[in-house]
C-alpha cells in the first residue's frame, strides 16, 4: 500500500516535472522541412492568433516599412540558443544559421476601433539555412485558429474600415514561394529585407517597457559587436515629418519599397534604376532617366523623373496604377499606396537639379 | 496442371514487367488538365533538378504569373503551340506571363503564352535557355495596353530561339536583351511594333527569321545605363522583312514609340554587325536605318556606353522599297524622314554621326561599308552631327552612298561559334 502510494506520488511529481518542463522552458526546434501547421513551431504561447511570443521569440518593427495593401504586419525574431546576429554597417545584419524571421499578416477590422479585432492573412517565415534563407508560408484559417503551410500562396477578399472610416475591400495576394525569392533575391541568394541597423534603429514597447532596438537585441544576447556609444545610422519614417526632411523621408519609403530589387545587384539591376536610401539624386535615381523595357509602364511619359513635375513622371504613374503590366511595385500589392504616392509626388514637385 | 498454372503466373510477371518498361519508356506523365493552374505552379517550385515537366493540350486560363527560380535542368513541354494554350486574360498579379530566373538549363517548348498583363515569356539571369515552338500574343489586336514583350530573354548566356512565333507585341514580339551567346532562327514575327529586337547583346546569330506586318521588322540597338553597357558582334543574315507598315501603337515614353511605320531594319549605337544576304521590301518609309544614340535625344550617364555604330558592314542584300508617297507622317521622326526624302521611300537613311577618329578603308571619317544592296539606292545622310532640326537636315544631308562602297574584315566569333557548335 505504502509503496503503491511512493510511486504514485513519484509519478505525480514526474508528470508534473514534465509539463513543467514543457510549460517553462519550450524547445523551438526548426525542422529541414517545414513543418504542417504554425503552431508546431511554438514561437507563439497560449492562443495562436494573440501572438504572444515565447521566451526568446522578440518582436520588432522598422522604421520604414514596406508597403502591403494596408495589411498590417507583426514581426518577431528567433535565433537558437547561444547564437546571435552580427552588427553591419549597410547591409541586413550577419544572421546566425538557424535564425527565423516571423511576419504575420493582418488587417484590423476596424482601424478606427481596435475592439473589432483583427484578421490574421499569413505568416511568413524567412530561415537562414547557412548557405542562404528559405521564405516558408502559412496561410491563417477563417476560424483563426491555425496557419497551414502552404507554397503556391492564395488570393483572400479582405475587409476592413480604414482610417477615415470608410469601408475598404480588396483580394488580398498571398506570394507563392517564387514570388517570396523573386523579392528577396540579392545576386544569385535570397536574403531578409528589412533588419538593417538603419530600419532596427528605433524605440520599442516591449513587455517589460520601452527600449531602443538595437540596445534590446544586444541585451538578448541578439546582437554583437554592437557599441552602445556610437551613434548609429538611422533612417527617417517616411510619414512622420519630424524623423526627416521630404528628401531623406522619401529615400527612406523607396529603399524599402523598391530597392530589394532596385539595386545594382537585384532583379531589377536590369533597368539601370537603383533606389537604395544613399543613392545620389541623379539618372540612376530616375532624373531625366528614359525607360529600358518600361512597357506599360511608363503610361505615355518620357522619364523616370521629371524634377517639379510628378504628373508626368513614370515612377509616380507606376505607384499611381494598378495594372499587373504597369505598376510598381510588381508585386505586393494591388491597391495603390495613395499616401506614398503623394509623398514621392511632393519630393519630385519641389525637386531641384542643376 | 501445376506446371501450366505457373506459366500463366510466369506470363503474367512478364507482362507486367513488360508494362512497366513502356510506362518508363513513355517518359514523365503529363500534368492533368484538371486543376492544372495550381498543379504547374506546385510542380516549378517543387522540381528536382533536370526534370521535365509536360503540359496537355488545351486552355487553360491563369490569374497569377508562372515562375521557376534557381533550380537547373528544367524542360517544359507543351503539346505544340497553339496547341497548350496559357491564357492571362483575366491575370490580377505578377508583371509577366511566365518568368523562369536566374536557371542554369531551361527548355521551353510547344505552348502559346496569350494575353499577359506585362511580357509574355521572360528569362532573366539564366544560362542555357532554349525557346523552341513557343508563341506570345495578344489576342485584343494591337493595342497600347498590350504587353511589352513576347519573348525576352534578359541577362542570360547561351541562349537559343527557333520556331517560334510573337504578335501584337507593343513593344518588341521577340526581344533579346544585355544577353550573350545567341542564336535567333527561323522565327516569325507579326503585328507588333517592333518585331524582333536585339538589344545590348554580344555574341549574336540572327538568321532565317521573318517579320512582317510590324511597324518597324528587325532592331539592333544599344541602350545606355545598363549592367551590360555594350552590345557587339551580331551576324545577321537570310531574314526576311517584308511590308513592316504597320501602325505604331506603343505608348509615348517608349523608345520604339519613336519609330516610324515602314521601317524594316534600325541599327542603333551598337558595334560590330555584320547584315547580309537579307531581304528586305515592301517598306513604305525607309528599308534600312543606322543612327547613333545621340539621334534619340535621350542623355546618358555611363562612360562605359559607346553611343556610337562602329564597324557595320552591310552587304548582298535585296532592296525592294515600298511605293512612293506613303511614308509615315504618325510620329515625328516619320514626319522628319518625309520631308527630307519629299514622301519617297528611302533604302538608307543614316544619321551620319559616326565614332571619332575611326577612319574607313577609304579614309572617310566613318566605321561603316555598305556594297551589293542593289542599284539605284536612294541613300540620305543627315549629317545630323552638324544639327539636328529639319532646317539643319535640309541644309547638311547628303546623298553620297558611294562614299560607303567598302569591305570590312570578319569579327572574331571563335568563341561564339565554340557553344554554337556544341548544339
Amino acid at each position: 500500500m505504502k509503496k503503491t502510494l511512493i510511486t504514485a506520488t513519484t509519478l505525480f511529481a514526474f508528470i508534473l516535472l514534465i509539463t513543467n518542463c514543457k510549460v517553462g522552458n519550450q524547445q523551438i526546434n526548426i525542422p529541414a522541412q517545414p513543418y504542417e501547421k504554425l503552431s508546431q513551431y511554438q514561437f507563439f504561447e497560449g492562443n495562436l492568433a494573440d501572438l504572444k511570443p515565447s521566451e526568446r521569440v522578440l518582436p520588432y518593427d522598422l522604421n520604414s516599412p514596406l508597403f502591403s495593401d494596408y495589411a498590417h504586419k507583426a514581426r518577431f525574431v528567433w535565433m537558437p540558443e547561444g547564437t546571435s546576429a552580427s552588427y553591419t554597417n549597410d547591409r541586413v545584419l550577419d544572421f546566425p544559421t538557424g535564425a527565423v524571421l516571423i511576419k504575420n499578416f493582418y488587417y484590423e477590422n476596424d482601424e478606427t476601433d481596435a475592439s473589432k479585432g483583427r484578421r490574421i492573412m499569413e505568416t511568413r517565415l524567412l530561415v537562414n539555412r547557412g548557405t542562404e534563407w528559405e521564405a516558408i508560408g502559412y496561410i491563417w484559417n477563417e476560424e483563426q485558429t491555425e496557419a497551414f503551410h502552404e507554397v503556391v500562396g492564395d488570393i483572400k477578399e479582405v475587409n476592413w474600415v480604414n482610417t477615415s472610416g470608410q469601408a475598404q475591400t480588396t483580394n488580398y495576394i498571398i506570394p507563392n514561394k517564387n514570388q517570396c525569392k523573386s523579392c528577396h533575391l540579392n545576386g544569385k541568394q535570397q536574403i531578409p529585407i528589412g533588419p538593417k541597423v538603419r530600419n532596427l534603429n528605433k524605440s520599442f514597447v516591449y513587455a517589460d517597457g520601452e527600449m531602443n532596438q538595437l540596445e534590446k537585441w544586444a541585451a538578448v544576447g541578439y546582437l554583437k559587436d554592437y557599441d552602445a556609444s556610437q551613434v548609429h545610422p538611422k533612417v527617417a519614417t517616411w510619414d512622420q515629418e519630424e524623423t526627416g526632411t521630404l528628401h531623406e523621408r522619401t529615400m527612406a519609403y523607396l529603399d524599402i519599397n523598391c530597392a530589394h530589387c532596385h539595386n545594382p545587384t537585384g532583379s531589377a539591376n536590369t533597368s539601370g534604376l537603383h533606389l537604395n536610401a544613399t543613392a545620389p539624386l541623379d539618372l540612376n535615381v530616375g532624373v531625366y532617366k528614359a525607360t529600358v523595357s518600361a512597357g506599360a509602364g511608363t503610361g505615355g511619359y518620357t522619364y523616370s523623373i521629371v524634377p517639379g513635375n510628378p504628373e508626368e513622371s513614370i515612377m509616380v504613374y507606376r505607384m499611381g496604377s494598378s495594372n499587373p503590366g504597369a505598376m510598381m511595385p510588381e508585386l505586393g500589392r494591388s491597391l495603390v499606396h495613395t499616401e506614398g504616392v503623394a509623398l514621392v509626388s511632393e519630393w519630385i514637385e519641389n525637386m531641384e537639379v542643376e | 496442371m501445376k506446371r501450366s498454372n505457373f506459366s500463366i503466373l510466369l506470363s503474367a510477371v512478364v507482362l507486367l514487367l513488360i508494362s512497366a518498361c513502356q510506362s518508363e519508356v513513355k517518359g514523365p506523365p503529363v500534368l492533368k488538365a484538371d486543376n492544372l493552374v495550381k498543379t504547374f505552379q506546385k510542380r516549378l517550385i517543387e522540381a528536382k533538378a533536370g526534370e521535365e515537366i509536360l503540359l496537355p493540350p488545351g486552355t487553360f486560363e491563369f490569374k497569377r504569373s508562372i515562375s521557376l527560380i534557381d533550380i537547373p535542368g528544367i524542360t517544359i513541354k507543351g503539346a505544340g503551340k497553339g496547341k497548350t494554350i496559357l491564357s492571362f486574360k483575366g491575370q490580377v498579379e505578377g508583371a509577366e506571363g511566365m518568368l523562369i530566373k536566374n536557371v542554369d538549363g531551361i527548355t521551353l517548348e510547344g505552348f502559346t503564352i496569350s494575353d499577359s498583363k506585362g511580357d509574355a515569356i521572360k528569362t532573366q539571369a539564366c544560362k542555357n535557355v532554349v525557346f523552341r515552338d513557343l508563341e506570345t500574343t495578344w489576342t485584343t489586336g494591337q493595342l497600347p495596353t498590350n504587353g511589352a514583350y513576347g519573348l525576352y530573354p534578359v541577362s542570360c548566356t547561351n541562349v537559343l530561339m527557333e520556331k517560334c512565333e510573337a504578335s501584337y507585341a507593343m513593344d518588341a514580339g521577340i526581344y533579346v536583351g544585355q544577353s550573350t551567346n545567341v542564336v535567333v532562327r527561323d522565327n516569325y514575327v507579326h503585328h507588333n511594333v517592333a518585331g524582333l529586337e536585339i538589344e545590348n547583346t554580344r555574341n549574336g546569330e540572327v538568321y532565317n527569321n521573318i517579320a512582317k506586318d510590324n511597324t518597324a521588322g528587325m532592331l539592333i540597338f544599344d541602350m545606355p545605363d545598363l549592367p551590360q553597357a555594350n552590345g557587339d558582334k551580331i551576324k545577321f543574315y537570310n531574314n526576311v522583312m517584308d511590308g513592316n507598315n504597320g501602325k505604331n501603337f506603343a505608348p509615348k515614353g517608349m523608345i520604339v514609340s519613336t519609330l516610324p511605320p515602314g521601317t524594316g531594319m534600325n541599327l542603333m549605337s551598337h558595334s560590330n554587325i555584320e547584315m547580309h544576304h537579307n531581304t528586305i521590301k515592301n517598306h513604305n518609309t525607309v528599308s534600312v536605318m543606322v543612327n547613333s544614340w545621340f539621334i534619340t535625344g535621350n542623355p546618358f550617364k555611363s562612360e562605359e556606353f559607346d553611343p556610337y555604330c562602329t564597324n557595320i558592314h552591310i552587304h548582298d542584300n535585296i532592296i525592294e522599297r515600298g511605293a512612293d508617297g506613303n511614308t509615315d507622317m504618325s510620329t515625328e521622326s516619320g514626319q522628319l524622314i518625309s520631308a527630307v526624302s519629299k514622301g519617297k521611300a528611302m533604302d538608307f537613311i543614316i544619321d551620319g554621326i559616326f565614332k571619332p577618329g575611326l577612319p574607313d578603308v577609304n579614309g572617310n571619317a566613318s566605321s561603316y561599308c555598305m556594297r551589293n544592296n542593289g542599284d539605284n539606292i536612294r541613300f540620305i545622310n543627315l549629317n545630323a552631327h552638324k544639327g539636328q532640326t529639319i532646317e539643319d537636315f535640309f541644309k547638311n544631308m547628303d546623298t553620297n552612298y558611294a562614299k560607303f562602297d567598302c569591305e570590312l574584315p570578319d569579327f572574331d566569333t571563335t568563341e561564339h561559334d565554340k557553344w554554337l557548335a556544341a548544339k
